[in-house]
C-alpha cells in the first residue's frame, strides 16, 4: 500500500507556485506538486487559525462534494508526522465512519482535489488580500482536465472551476465529450491534421454546444463513427463463407473423446460463429437504417429544391393588378 | 486511403457495381474480405465504404437519365464537402459506377463540379483594414459598435487592437459562416512582404468558390497608403469568375455604410471606376446600416441580421445550388 504520510521536498522554504514553476521547467514529475500540495495543506491546518473552516478546505470540501455528489467527503483529521511530514484523514460516503488517508480516496477525487487546491495555492501567492484569494486574476492551463474523472464529474467540472475563479482564464485540453457539451461559440478549438501539409492546426469552432448530443460531439468534434472494433471486425468476417469453420466445428464435435485442446478450440469457433450471426444481423439493421436516414435527406433536397423553384417562379410571376372599382 | 491501390481499389470497385444488400453473396467480395481481413484499417475502411455506397445506390436509385444522375452525384458531393476524406470516396464510387454510362457532356460537368466542390473555402472575404485620419481608433468600429458587441463578445471589443482591426468585418464574416457552417477565409491584415501577401491571396482565391466583398468609402480614394489589396483582390477575383462566365453569380457585394452616404461616382478613383461600376450595376447589394449608439441596437441587429441572411447566405447557398441544379441536357 501507498505510503500515506507526506514530507515536503521543496528546497528551502519554496513556496508552492515556486516548487510548482521548478517542477515544471526541471520536467519533474507532477507527484512531487500534489505532494507538496498535501504538506501545504498539513501547515495550513497546523499553524493558523480555524482548521477545517479555513478557505481552502472549505474549497475543496465544497466542489467534491458537488462533482461527487458525496455529502458525507468532509476532511476528518490531519496528524503531523515527525518534523515535516503529515497525515490527511478524510471521511467519505464509502469509508463510513472510518477515516481513510486523503491518498486513499478514489483517484477521480484525487485529482479534483489537486486541481483546485494547486489553482487556489497559486492565486494565494499572487493574492494580496488573504480575503480575495479566489477573485484573483490569472491563467491557468490545465493538461488533460478530464483523465481520471467519471462523465458526470467532467460534466460538471468547467462550471465549478469558473464559478469559483471568476477572474481566470482556463485554457484546457481534453478528450471528452462531456467536457465540451454546454461550451459557448468560441470556447472550443479542435487539433486537426490538416491533410495536404500533415501539420496540425488550430480549428476554433464558431458554435455553440447548447444542447449538444454525445453522438454529435462525437462526430463533429472528435471524428468517430459509432461503429465498434468488434463490429468492423466481425462484419469483414461475415462476408465471409463460414463452410470450414462449420465443418471444423462439426468435426470436433463429434469425436467422442473429449480433450481440453477440443473444448477450447469449440469454445473459439463456437464464439466466432456467435459474433459473425451477430454481426451479419447488426449490418443487416444498419442497412435499414442508413438507408431510411439516406431517403429522409434526399427527400429534404427534394423539399429545399421544390422550395427554391416556387421561389424563382414568383419572381417571375407579374405582380397583381388592382381590381377595377365597380 | 489511396485508391489506386488494393485492397481499397477493389473495394470501391465492388461496392460501385454491386448492390449493398446482396454484396456479400459475390465471390470476389468474400476473397476480399478473407484476404484482408487481419489488414489494419480494412475492417473500418469497408465500414465507411459501405455507408456512402449505401447513400451513393439510394439517391442514384431515384435519378432518371444522365441529367437527372449527374444532378444527384453532385448533390452527393456537396453534402459532404466538409469531409473531405468522404467526399473522395463518394466521388470514386460514382466515378467507377456511374459515370462511365454518361455522355460526354454530363461526364465533363461532373468533373468540374467535382473541382469546385473540393475547394476548401466556400467564400473569400475581402474588406478593408485601411481608414482615414490614422492617429486614431478605426472608425468603422465605432460607427457599428452595438451591432459588433451582439455577434462578438465584449471581450473581443476589449482585447482587440482597434487602430488594426476591422471588427465589423469579424463580426459580418462570422454571421456568413455560422449560419450554415459556411467555409470562409480572410486575410487579417498585411503582415509580411507584399510578394507574399498577393502569392497568398491568390492562393485564397483560387480555392473560394464565392468572393465576397465588404465595401467602404475609403476603399474608393486614392490609394495614399500603398497597394489597395481590396481593389486587387477584386481584380483578380473579376477575371477568374469572367473566364467563368460567373461573376454575376459568384460575386458579392455587401456596403458598410448609411445607403445615402456611399460615396459619389465622382468622388471615386479613376483608376477604380471599373470595379465601383460592377457594384452600383447591381441592383440588389445590401447597405449595412450604421449602429453607433445602443438605442434601437436590438432591432437594428436584427434587421442586419436578415439582410445577411437573405441577402448574402442565401446567395451563397444559390451558387452551390446552381451548381448542382444546372447540368447540362
Amino acid at each position: 500500500m501507498a505510503a500515506t504520510s507526506v514530507s515536503s521536498s521543496a528546497t528551502g522554504h519554496e513556496s508552492l507556485a515556486e516548487s510548482g514553476a521548478r517542477n515544471y521547467l526541471t520536467q519533474e514529475p507532477y507527484d512531487n506538486i500534489v505532494a507538496e500540495l498535501l504538506v501545504q495543506l498539513g501547515i495550513e491546518y497546523t499553524s493558523k487559525h480555524g482548521g477545517f473552516k479555513r478557505p481552502i478546505f472549505r474549497l475543496i470540501q465544497d466542489v467534491v462534494r458537488q462533482l461527487t455528489d458525496d455529502e458525507l467527503f468532509a476532511f476528518a483529521r490531519i496528524e503531523q508526522k515527525g518534523r515535516t511530514g503529515f497525515e490527511i484523514y478524510v471521511n467519505t460516503a464509502g469509508s463510513r465512519d472510518a477515516p481513510i488517508p486523503i491518498q486513499w480516496a478514489s483517484q477521480g477525487t484525487f485529482s479534483v482535489i489537486a486541481i483546485f487546491g494547486l489553482i487556489y495555492s497559486f492565486l494565494q501567492s499572487l493574492s494580496k488580500s488573504e480575503e480575495r484569494i479566489l477573485e484573483t486574476p490569472g491563467i491557468v492551463l490545465i493538461d488533460e482536465i478530464d483523465a481520471h474523472l467519471h462523465p458526470s464529474w467532467q460534466q460538471k467540472l468547467l462550471g465549478l472551476l469558473t464559478s469559483r475563479f471568476p477572474n481566470v482564464q482556463f485554457i484546457v485540453s481534453a478528450h471528452s465529450p462531456a467536457m465540451v457539451a454546454g461550451c459557448d461559440r468560441g470556447e472550443v478549438a479542435v487539433l486537426r491534421r490538416d491533410r495536404q501539409t500533415d501539420r496540425f492546426r488550430i480549428e476554433v469552432l464558431q458554435r455553440d454546444f447548447l444542447g449538444a448530443t454525445a453522438a454529435e460531439l462525437y462526430q463533429e468534434i472528435f471524428e468517430i463513427e459509432d461503429a465498434d472494433r468488434l463490429y468492423l471486425e466481425y462484419a469483414v468476417k461475415a462476408g465471409i463463407p463460414e463452410e470450414a469453420r462449420d465443418r471444423e466445428l462439426a468435426t470436433l464435435k463429434s469425436k467422442t473423446q473429449p480433450t481440453e485442446a477440443n473444448d477450447l478450440r469449440i469454445s473459439e469457433l463456437e464464439r466466432e460463429k456467435r459474433l459473425v450471426e451477430k454481426a451479419a444481423k447488426v449490418r443487416e439493421e444498419r442497412l435499414d437504417r442508413e438507408q431510411l436516414e439516406s431517403t429522409v435527406k434526399d427527400l429534404e433536397e427534394q423539399v429545399g429544391r421544390l422550395q427554391r423553384e416556387v421561389a424563382r417562379l414568383k419572381t417571375q410571376q407579374p405582380a397583381p393588378q388592382p381590381e377595377n372599382p365597380r | 486511403m489511396n485508391f489506386n491501390d488494393s485492397p481499397w481499389k477493389d473495394l470501391i470497385e465492388l461496392y460501385a457495381v454491386n448492390p449493398v444488400r446482396t454484396i456479400v453473396a459475390e465471390p470476389a467480395y468474400q476473397r476480399l474480405c478473407a484476404q484482408y481481413v487481419s489488414k489494419d484499417g480494412f475492417p473500418a475502411a469497408r465500414n465507411l465504404v459501405e455507408k456512402v455506397a449505401v447513400n451513393v445506390q439510394n439517391r442514384m436509385s431515384k435519378a432518371l437519365g444522365p441529367t437527372e444522375e449527374t444532378s444527384a452525384a453532385l448533390e452527393l458531393l456537396k453534402r459532404t464537402r466538409a469531409k473531405p476524406d468522404e467526399m473522395e470516396i463518394y466521388h470514386a464510387l460514382i466515378v467507377k459506377g456511374y459515370q462511365p454510362n454518361w455522355p460526354p457532356v454530363q461526364q465533363a460537368y461532373f468533373e468540374n463540379g467535382y473541382q469546385k466542390l473540393s475547394l476548401p473555402n466556400d467564400f473569400f472575404f475581402s474588406f478593408s483594414t485601411l481608414y482615414e485620419h490614422v492617429a486614431s481608433e478605426n472608425p468603422v468600429n465605432y460607427s457599428y459598435k452595438h451591432f459588433i458587441l451582439k455577434v462578438l463578445t465584449p471581450e473581443d471589443w476589449e482585447s482587440s487592437d482597434r487602430n488594426k482591426e476591422n471588427l465589423l468585418a469579424k463580426a459580418v464574416y462570422t454571421l456568413v459562416s455560422e449560419k450554415k457552417g459556411h467555409k470562409g477565409f480572410y486575410f487579417p491584415d498585411s503582415q509580411y512582404d507584399n510578394t507574399y501577401t498577393e502569392e497568398k491571396l491568390e492562393k485564397e482565391l483560387r480555392d473560394s468558390y464565392i468572393f465576397l466583398q465588404m465595401l467602404q468609402n475609403v476603399m474608393f480614394r486614392p490609394p495614399d497608403q500603398g497597394e489597395n489589396y481590396c481593389h486587387f483582390e477584386f481584380t483578380r477575383a473579376h477575371q477568374q469568375l469572367e473566364a467563368e462566365g460567373q461573376v454575376e453569380h459568384r460575386m458579392l457585394f455587401v456596403v458598410a455604410e448609411n445607403e445615402d452616404g456611399f460615396i459619389l461616382p465622382r468622388d471615386v478613383y479613376p483608376d477604380y471606376d471599373h470595379w465601383f461600376g460592377q457594384v452600383i450595376k447591381r441592383k440588389d447589394v445590401p447597405y449595412i446600416p450604421e449602429v453607433a449608439v445602443p438605442i434601437d441596437a436590438d432591432a437594428r441587429f436584427q434587421q442586419i441580421k436578415k439582410l445577411i441572411e437573405e441577402k448574402l447566405i442565401a446567395l451563397i447557398d444559390a451558387a452551390w445550388y446552381r451548381l448542382v441544379d444546372n447540368v447540362p441536357q
